[in-house]
């Protein structure tokens, strides 16, 4: 047990490896995979069945090898209950690039206590199959970085076809196949590459699943359910929460991981942790979001700004930084003239201040958005664009708005 | 089966032990794990397999043993280690 910091309660939580006990997003699509090999089972057809899990190249974190381990562990939670004796294997392809050691990890998975060192793969094979014969054990095996085992030279065809077709080659004591597929791959080109090299695979896919990256709806499902079981309670807020989730959302423009979304939060908590703070602040969560995600600060684009447009980002950084989250248009506003005064600038009236607010919003430098129920009237709030933390925004504006100032005539 | 040739020898009870808790294993596993001679491990497992409380299934150059667990016998022995072992520490 970790000692408790007063903001984690259990840090595994937000590991890579961590697999929630509940799948709030991606639930339909785990369940469906389960009822299918559950299906194949009670038919007692024997147990072979392709499936693919499949999401576009370059997506990570969408929930792959989550939905993959989670069907694994369902079936052998439900197949369990149903007296089947099941076990899956999950092996990532990249780490075990040749067939000898995939059935290594097999077998050391599976529990046999055996050394395959010096044995060929089709009599670690036959072993494999008499085993699960023997134990009466059913065999989901999941092979993820699919495509990179396809890729990888060290595995021939024959290699692939031993491995998928146990049963043309080995054929069970009392004739009944044990062993099921779950492919993952991360580039929907996978089924391409199966055509070419092993075309009686590819056609015997049963069911092929394309994963979307995560929207911020979703993230945010994701992210609470982590803080809930990760943090303690009380030290982080919905609004970060959402801040995460907008901010990776593949409806935001993101890429959708779930992964970075996780990894960040808890960066955001590391900081905190690591200042002492006995909550999680938006600047934690803004400083996580710069560092995790390669954050900017556009500084051309700001250069280009009419200095008005730099003290009204100015002003808005000055808000986020007391108070976090949104601002209304009032306290921009005011904030907004109060700066303007001390550089000594005359402020805009409202229609300029609009036309401002509208441009910087165009330019992804800030958020706007209607205020909606809880206050009264209409009026618009305003945040920060999320990637963007603001103490540096607050020192790069500081700089450009003295440089501007300075290179003015002195009247 | 002659209980004093089963037990009067340390090695073959080394290795019913280990085949007992493990269920199977193969020879290098077991080899290791005894301390003994190859040699030495194939004559017990011999022994043991004569006395019919060990099966071995062979895979090409792989070769399984495991305890025969539907014989009676082999799970009285098991208890009987068991209880041994709990009490001996």
């Amino acid at each position: 047990m970790e000692v408790s910091s007063g903001i984690f309660k259990d840090r595994f939580v937000f590991d890579e490896g961590y697999k929630p006990r509940r799948l709030l997003v991606r639930d339909r699509e785990a369940s469906l995979l389960t009822s299918r090999y559950l299906a194949k089972l009670d038919a007692m057809a024997g147990f072979t069945d392709v499936s693919l899990i499949y999401g576009s190249i370059g997506r990570v974190g969408i929930g792959k090898t989550t939905v993959a381990t989670y069907v694994g562990r369902s079936l052998e939670e439900v197949g369990g209950r149903r007296g089947f004796n099941f076990k899956h294997v999950y092996i990532n392809t990249f780490g075990a690039p040749s067939l000898h050691q995939i059935l290594s990890v097999m077998v050391d998975q599976l529990g046999m206590n055996i050394s395959v060192r010096g044995s060929s793969a089709l009599e670690v094979l036959k072993a494999i199959v008499d085993h699960a014969y023997l134990k009466d054990m059913f065999i989901l095996l999941i092979l993820d970085e699919f495509q990179s085992l396809l890729l990888s030279p060290r595995v021939s065809e024959d290699d692939l076809y031993l491995l998928m077709r146990v049963y043309e080659e080995i054929p069970s004591r009392d004739g009944v196949n044990r062993i099921s597929y779950l492919l993952v791959a991360s580039d929907f080109r996978v089924t391409a590459y199966m055509r070419e090299r092993i075309p009686q695979v590819e056609s015997q896919i049963g069911f092929r699943m394309h994963l979307k990256p995560y929207t911020s709806e979703e993230l945010k499902v994701i992210l609470t359910q982590r803080a809930e079981e990760g943090l303690v309670e009380g030290v982080w807020d919905d609004y970060y929460i959402e801040l995460i989730s907008e901010y990776f959302g593949e409806d935001k423009g993101s890429d959708g991981s779930a992964r970075k979304a996780i990894l960040t939060l808890r960066m955001a908590a590391e900081l905190a942790e690591a200042e002492g703070s006995s909550v999680i602040r938006e600047d934690h969560v803004r400083r996580a979001l710069s560092e995790s995600a390669l954050s900017y600060i556009p500084l051309d684009e700001l250069r280009a700004l009419s200095t008005h447009e730099l003290l009204l980002m100015l002003a808005l950084t000055n808000v986020v930084m007391e108070k976090g989250g949104w601002a209304t248009t009032g306290e921009l506003m005011d904030r907004y003239e109060e700066i303007a005064r001390y550089y000594g600038e005359q402020p805009r009236g409202h229609t300029q201040f609009h036309t401002y607010i509208k441009n910087l919003a165009t330019m992804g430098l800030m958020d706007v958005r209607s205020s909606g129920k809880g206050v009264r009237g209409r009026t618009s709030i305003i945040r920060l664009a999320p990637e963007i933390p603001a103490d540096r925004m607050r020192e790069v504006l500081e700089s450009i708005i003295m440089d501007r100032i300075k290179q003015r005539p002195v009247e | 089966m002659e209980l004093e040739r089963l037990l009067s020898s340390k090695g073959r009870v080394r290795v019913l032990r280990i085949l007992l808790r493990e269920g199977q294993v193969n020879i290098s596993r077991l080899i290791r794990e005894t301390g003994l001679h190859h040699r030495l491990v194939v004559k017990h497992l011999e022994e043991l397999k004569r006395m019919g409380l060990v099966e071995e299934r062979r895979y090409g150059r792989l070769r399984i043993y495991e305890a025969n667990l539907q014989d009676p016998r082999v799970s009285a022995l098991r208890e009987l280690l068991k209880t041994l072992e709990s009490i001996l520490g």
